[in-house]
C-alpha cells in the first residue's frame, strides 16, 4: 500500500510537473492581445462574472440573458457589416476575487475576445477595468455600482447602468415627489460593503432636502446570520419609512424577522436591493411584501420588446429574469450595436465606435437613448420606482414608465 | 429596556444553535486534534439533505431530523474514514488544509448539484413569532434551542455512560493506551468524528426555518463556531454550549450598541484574550 | 541535537551506485545545511533564465501566470520563514501583507508620499505588528493550532477594522492611478513587473538558503524540533520567534505594497481575505514546508493548475473549483511532505534497496 502511494505520488508529481510546463508554455491562443481581424467569423465577448461563491445565483441569471441576446443576434443574422459573423460568449469566473477576475480577464483577452463584460462586485470590476486599459481592450460593466470607478480617466471602460450616485440622487428626488405628509421620519438600513455605503453616504448627506428626518443608520453584514437586533433598534425608532440598500439573502432576513414581530412599517422602500426586486421574494413573502418600493435599475415595463424578452427567459431557463440580468442583455445589444457601426472586431475599433453609441431601441427603463460621456457612462441612465401590487412588480414612477398608481399603506 | 430584553434573548436563542455547531468542532478536536475546517460546509450539506427530504417527502426539518441524523453520521464516518484516518500523527497544518481543502470540494459539489438558486423550507405555523408582552420569541430558533438542549444531554449520556463513550474518552486522552485496552482507535475516530458531523448537520437542519439555503450559507459558521469552541474549552461539552450562549449575547449586545459590523470584532478580541489568558477556555482543565 | 539528526537523514546515502538515486540525491535539496552542488546550481540557472526570457516569449496572458507564480511563491517563502523555518504555524499572514498594501497606497493616494517611501513604511507598521501580535502570543505560549486560530483572528480584526473606519476608505478601498513611471513604482509593462518580482523571490530564496547555515537559522530549526529542549540548551526560543515573525512580516508587506502596485486596486477583503492567508501556505505544503525552494516548486504547480481548471472547466459551473480542492486534498494525503519530501523519501528508499541488493 506504501509502495502503491509512492507510485501513485511519483506519477502526480511529474504530471504536475509537466502541467506546469505546459501551463506556462505559451500554447493555445493567438499570444497577441485582443480580437482577430474584421475577416473573422466569430466575434468573441468575454463575460467575467462571480460564478462561484455567495453571488453565483445573480451571476448566472447574467450570464444567461446575455446567452439569449446573443442567440437572437446570430439568429438574425449576426454582424452584418462583417459578413453576417456571430457572436459567441466567452465565460470566466471571477471567484468572487479581484485577482482571479484580473487573471480572467487577461485569459479572456489571450482567448481573442475583442471586448469584456462584467463583474458584479465593484471591487472586482475595478481591478479588470485596469487591466481592460492597461491591455488596451473596452470593457462594459454590466452590474457594478461604485462611483469612484469611473473617476480615474479610463478610456476604454463603459458602463450603462446607473451608478450609486443615480440611485441615491434618484431615490432623494423621487422620495420628495411621491411622499405624503405623514411621511416624516425615516430610518435607513444597509449592508456595510461597497453597495451599501456608496449610497447609503450619498443618501445620508442629502436626506434632509426630502423634508424627512433621519434618525438612524444602521448597518450590518451581508453574510450575518441574523438581523434580529437590527430589528430590533428600527422597531424602537419606529419610522415612517424604512430605506433598506442590500442583497438577497440578508433582505429575506430583515423582511422575515419584521413579519415575525408583526411589525408594521408604513412606507418600506429599498435602494438598489437585490431583494425586493426579485420576483423570488414575492412568491417567498406573499401578502406581507403588498406595496414594498425599490428604486432600482430596471427594464422597461411598457415596451414591447421586454414584454418579449421577459417571455422568451422564462421560456428559455424556467426562471423569472431578475433585473441584473437586464444588463447582460443590453450589454450584448450595446456591443452588437458598436461592431456593426465599426465593422470590425478589433478591440480599438469596438472601443471607437461604442464612443458615439446612441441607442434609441433598447429594453432599459430610462428616458432617451443609452449615450456615453466623456468617462464612460450611460448619460441618460436613471432608476424607477418599482413598488409590488398583487404580488407582481409594477413600475410607479416616474410615470413615463408607470404601469400602475402608488400605493400608499394606511 | 425593551430593546435590553429583547436583545438577551435573541442572543441566547442564537447562541443555542452556535453552540450546537461548536459542539461538533469540540468533540472533533477534543477527540482527534482535528481543526475541521469543513464544518461550515457540512452545516451546508445538513441543510440541503434536510431540503431534499423536504421536496421529496414533503415533511418539516423537524420530522427529517432522525434521518439527517443518520445521513450525517454516514457522511461524517466516511469522511474521517477515506481522508482523515490515513493523516492522523501527521503534521497539524496538513490536517487543517486538508479540511479546508475538503470544505471547497463540497461547497462547490454542492454548486454543481443544485445550483446557486437560493432555496427556503417553510415549516406551517412558523411565520410568525411568540409575543410576551412586547418582546417576541422566534419560534424556529426556540425550537432549535430545544433539540440542542436534548442532543448535548445525549451526547452527555453517550459519553459518560457508555462504553462507546468511555471508548472515545480513552482515546482522547491517550490513543496509545487506549489501543493497548483493545479499542480500535481509527475506528472510534470514524464515530466521533460521524458524531461531530451529526452536530453540524444538525445545526443545518434547525437553520433552515430561519434563512435561505444556498452553497455558501453555513460559511458564516466557520470560523465563528471554532472562536466559541475554543473559547468553551476544547473538548468539553457543556463548555461548547456555554460559550455559545455568551457569544449569542455578546453579538446581539455589541449589534446593538455599536452596530452589526464590529460585532465581529468583538467576538474575534474575546477570542484572543482567550487564548492568552486562559486557552483551555471557559470549562477547559488548566495545563 | 537536531541538526545533526538532521544531516543523518540526509547522509544516508553513502553509497549510491544507480543513475538514478544518484541523480536524485544531486537535485534534491534537504532541510540539512547543504550547499547546493554543481547539477543543482545549473538547473536553477537554466529556470531563472527562462523566466526572464518569458516577456519575449509569452503573451500577456501567460505573463501574468508568470508573475502570479512568482509573487505566490515570493509570499509563501516570506510564510515558511517564520511558519516553515520556526515551526509557529501562522493561518492570517494575509494580515502583513494586507498592512504593507494599505500603509503605501494610502499615503501616496491620500498624502502624496512615493510609493517607494510608503514600501518602507508599510515594512515599519507591519513589523511594529508582528511585534505585538508575536509578544502577545509567544509570551503566553500559544502554540500549534492555538497560535494558528490566534493569527486568523488577528487577520479577521484587521479586516473588519478596515472595512469600517471611514478614514482607512471603509469598504470603497483604494484606487491607484495608473501610470508607467518607476519612480512611482510603476513598471511600465508587464516585463518590469516581471523582473522586479524575480528579483524579490530571488532574494528571499537565497536568503533563506544562507540562513540555514547561520547560527539564527539553526536555533530556528531548534526550536521548531523541539522548543523545550531547546530552552534547556540555553537557546532564547521567544527571541528567536520574535525575530521570524518580524522578519517574515516586513518581507510580506513588500509584496503587499507590490500587490497594490500591480493591480491599482485593494480593498479589506483583497487584502485580509481568508483567501489570502491560505494562499501563502498551500504553495508550501505541496512544495515542502521549511524547504528552500519548496515553496516556489508548489507556486509552479498549483497556480497553472488552477488556471487550466478555470479555463477549461469555464461552461460547468462550480466545477473548476471542486477540481482545485480535490487536488488539494490528493496532493496532501499522497504526498504529505510536499513534492520535496517525496523526493527525498524516493531517494533514501533507492538508496536502502541498492544496499540490499548489493
Amino acid at each position: 500500500m506504501k509502495r502503491l502511494n509512492k507510485v501513485l505520488a511519483t506519477v502526480l508529481a511529474s504530471t504536475m510537473m509537466a502541467t506546469m510546463v505546459a501551463g506556462c508554455a505559451a500554447g493555445s491562443g493567438s499570444g497577441a492581445a485582443g480580437g482577430s481581424g474584421s475577416d473573422s467569423k466569430v466575434i468573441k465577448i468575454g463575460s467575467v462574472h462571480p460564478l462561484t461563491g455567495n453571488y453565483a445565483y445573480e451571476a448566472q441569471s447574467i450570464i444567461n440573458s446575455q446567452k439569449l441576446a446573443i442567440e437572437e443576434i446570430n439568429a438574425a443574422g449576426g454582424i452584418t457589416s462583417m459578413g453576417g459573423a456571430k457572436l459567441e460568449l466567452v465565460v470566466g469566473d471571477s471567484q468572487a476575487s479581484a485577482d482571479t477576475g484580473a487573471s480572467e480577464t487577461e485569459r479572456l483577452i489571450a482567448e481573442g475576445c475583442s471586448i469584456l463584460t462584467g463583474t458584479f462586485q465593484s471591487g472586482v470590476t475595478l481591478t479588470c477595468m485596469q487591466k481592460a486599459e492597461q491591455n488596451e481592450v473596452p470593457f462594459l460593466v454590466t452590474v457594478s455600482n461604485n462611483v469612484a470607478m469611473f473617476e480615474n480617466g479610463f478610456e476604454w471602460c463603459f458602463r450603462i447602468q446607473p451608478n450609486a450616485d443615480v440611485f441615491a440622487q434618484d431615490f432623494i428626488e423621487y422620495i420628495s415627489a411621491v411622499k405624503t405628509d405623514d411621511i416624516k421620519t425615516a430610518v435607513l438600513i444597509h449592508e456595510d460593503s461597497l453597495t451599501g455605503t456608496d449610497s447609503g453616504d450619498i443618501i445620508s448627506e442629502n436626506m434632509a432636502s426630502t423634508g424627512i428626518e433621519l434618525l438612524d443608520r444602521i448597518t450590518y453584514s451581508a453574510s450575518t446570520s441574523t438581523l434580529s437586533t437590527e430589528v430590533t433598534k428600527l422597531a424602537d425608532l419606529k419610522p415612517d419609512l424604512l430605506i433598506t440598500i442590500g442583497y438577497f439573502a440578508d433582505t429575506s432576513l430583515l423582511v422575515k424577522e419584521l413579519n415575525e414581530r408583526g411589525i408594521k412599517i408604513k412606507m418600506v422602500c429599498g435602494v438598489a436591493n437585490g431583494g425586493i426586486s426579485d420576483s423570488k421574494f414575492i412568491s417567498d413573502f406573499g401578502d406581507s411584501v403588498e406595496n414594498f418600493l425599490d428604486l432600482n435599475y430596471r427594464f422597461n415595463p411598457n415596451s414591447d420588446k421586454t414584454k418579449a424578452l421577459l417571455e422568451s427567459y422564462k421560456a428559455k431557463y424556467s426562471d423569472d429574469m431578475s433585473v441584473h440580468a437586464v444588463w447582460g442583455y443590453e450589454s450584448i445589444y450595446v456591443i452588437a450595436d458598436a461592431l456593426e457601426r465599426a465593422g470590425s472586431s478589433k478591440p480599438e475599433d469596438v472601443r471607437n465606435a461604442m464612443k458615439s453609441t446612441n441607442i434609441t431601441e433598447h429594453v432599459l427603463a430610462q428616458s432617451g437613448a443609452i449615450t456615453f460621456d466623456t468617462k464612460g457612462e450611460n448619460i441618460n441612465a436613471a432608476g424607477v420606482l418599482v413598488q409590488i401590487q398583487n404580488g407582481k412588480h409594477v413600475v410607479v414612477y416616474p410615470t413615463e414608465f408607470a404601469e400602475s398608481e402608488l400605493r400608499y399603506n394606511k | 429596556m425593551n430593546a435590553f430584553f429583547q436583545a438577551s434573548i435573541d442572543g441566547v436563542l442564537m447562541g443555542g444553535v452556535y453552540a450546537l455547531a461548536a459542539l461538533g468542532i469540540s468533540l472533533i478536536f477534543g477527540v482527534m486534534k482535528i481543526t475541521n475546517f469543513a464544518h461550515g460546509a457540512l452545516i451546508t450539506v445538513g441543510m440541503y439533505v434536510t431540503f431534499e427530504l423536504y421536496v421529496l417527502l414533503g415533511i418539516t426539518p423537524y420530522v427529517a431530523l432522525p434521518l439527517v441524523m443518520v445521513t450525517m453520521f454516514v457522511i461524517g464516518y466516511l469522511v474521517q474514514k477515506v481522508f482523515l484516518n490515513p493523516l492522523m500523527g501527521v503534521a497539524g497544518h496538513n490536517q487543517l488544509l486538508l479540511t479546508q481543502g475538503l470544505a471547497i470540494v463540497i461547497e462547490n459539489a454542492i454548486l454543481v448539484m443544485f445550483s446557486a438558486n437560493y432555496q427556503s423550507v417553510s415549516v406551517p405555523g412558523f411565520e410568525t413569532a411568540i409575543r410576551l408582552g412586547s418582546i417576541t420569541i422566534n419560534k424556529p430558533k426556540l425550537v432549535a434551542f430545544l433539540f440542542v438542549a436534548i442532543i448535548a444531554a445525549g451526547i452527555y449520556v453517550l459519553l459518560e455512560k457508555t462504553d462507546l463513550g468511555r471508548a472515545i474518552r480513552a482515546t482522547s486522552v491517550q490513543p496509545e493506551g487506549a489501543t493497548l485496552m483493545g479499542i480500535v482507535v481509527p475506528r472510534i475516530n470514524q464515530i466521533a468524528f460521524g458524531l461531530g458531523i451529526v452536530c453540524a448537520g444538525v445545526a443545518g437542519a434547525l437553520l433552515t426555518p430561519t434563512q435561505y439555503i444556498y452553497p455558501t450559507s453555513g460559511n458564516t459558521y466557520s470560523l465563528k463556531c471554532f472562536v466559541i469552541a475554543v473559547f468553551g474549552g476544547l473538548g468539553n461539552i457543556w463548555g461548547a454550549i456555554l460559550a455559545g450562549l455568551i457569544i449569542g449575547v455578546v453579538e446581539s449586545f455589541s449589534a446593538l450598541w455599536l452596530g452589526g459590523s464590529w460585532s465581529e470584532l468583538i467576538v474575534y478580541m474575546i477570542f484572543i484574550l482567550t487564548l492568552i489568558i486562559k486557552p483551555t477556555g471557559l470549562l477547559g482543565k488548566k495545563g | 541535537m537536531s541538526t545533526a539528526r538532521i544531516q543523518e537523514a540526509n547522509g544516508h546515502a553513502a553509497e549510491e551506485t544507480n543513475f538514478l538515486g544518484s541523480f536524485l540525491k544531486k537535485v534534491t535539496i534537504s532541510t540539512s545545511n547543504g550547499k547546493l552542488t554543481l547539477p543543482q546550481i545549473i538547473i536553477i540557472g537554466v529556470i531563472s533564465v527562462f523566466i526572464l526570457l518569458t516577456p519575449q516569449m509569452l503573451s500577456n496572458y501567460r505573463l501574468n501566470l508568470v508573475i502570479s507564480i512568482l509573487t505566490t511563491a515570493y509570499f509563501a517563502q516570506c510564510w515558511n520563514l517564520m511558519s516553515g523555518y520556526t515551526g509557529q504555524f501562522s493561518f492570517g499572514h494575509a494580515a502583513f501583507y494586507g498592512i504593507g498594501a494599505y500603509t503605501s497606497s494610502i499615503l501616496f493616494v491620500d498624502f502624496g508620499i512615493n510609493p517607494w517611501i510608503g514600501l518602507i513604511c508599510g515594512m515599519m507598521v507591519s513589523g511594529i505588528v508582528a511585534a505585538l501580535i508575536g509578544y502577545l502570543s509567544f509570551h503566553y505560549n500559544l502554540k500549534g493550532d492555538y497560535f494558528a486560530l490566534a493569527t486568523m483572528a488577528f487577520c479577521e480584526i484587521f479586516r473588519v477594522i478596515f472595512k469600517n473606519t471611514k478614514a482607512l476608505h471603509a469598504a470603497s478601498g483604494v484606487s491607484i492611478p495608473f501610470s508607467k513611471k518607476f519612480a512611482l513604482m510603476q513598471f511600465g509593462s508587464k516585463a518590469g513587473f516581471l523582473y522586479v518580482a524575480f528579483i524579490m523571490l530571488t532574494m528571499i530564496t537565497f536568503g533563506l538558503y544562507k540562513i540555514r547555515r547561520t547560527k539564527m537559522g539553526l536555533y530556528f530549526v531548534a526550536v521548531r524540533e523541539n522548543e523545550d529542549a531547546a530552552r534547556a540548551l540555553g537557546i532564547n526560543a521567544f527571541k528567536y520567534k520574535m525575530i521570524a515573525l518580524i522578519a517574515s512580516a516586513m518581507l510580506s508587506a513588500v509584496g503587499g505594497t507590490f500587490y497594490a502596485q500591480y493591480y491599482l486596486y485593494i480593498d479589506p477583503t483583497i487584502c485580509f481575505g481568508n483567501t489570502v492567508s491560505i494562499s501563502a501556505i498551500t504553495p508550501c505544503i505541496i512544495g515542502g514546508v521549511g524547504t528552500v525552494f519548496g515553496p516556489i516548486i508548489g507556486a509552479a504547480i498549483i497556480k497553472p493548475i488552477s488556471e487550466i481548471t478555470n479555463s477549461a472547466l469555464s461552461n460547468f459551473v462550480g466545477m473548476n473549483m471542486v477540481v482545485y480542492g480535490l487536488i488539494l486534498v490528493i496532493v496532501i494525503m499522497v504526498m504529505p511532505k510536499g513534492v520535496i519530501g517525496l523526493v527525498q523519501e524516493l531517494r533514501v528508499k533507492m538508496g536502502k534497496k541498492k544496499k540490499t541488493e548489493g
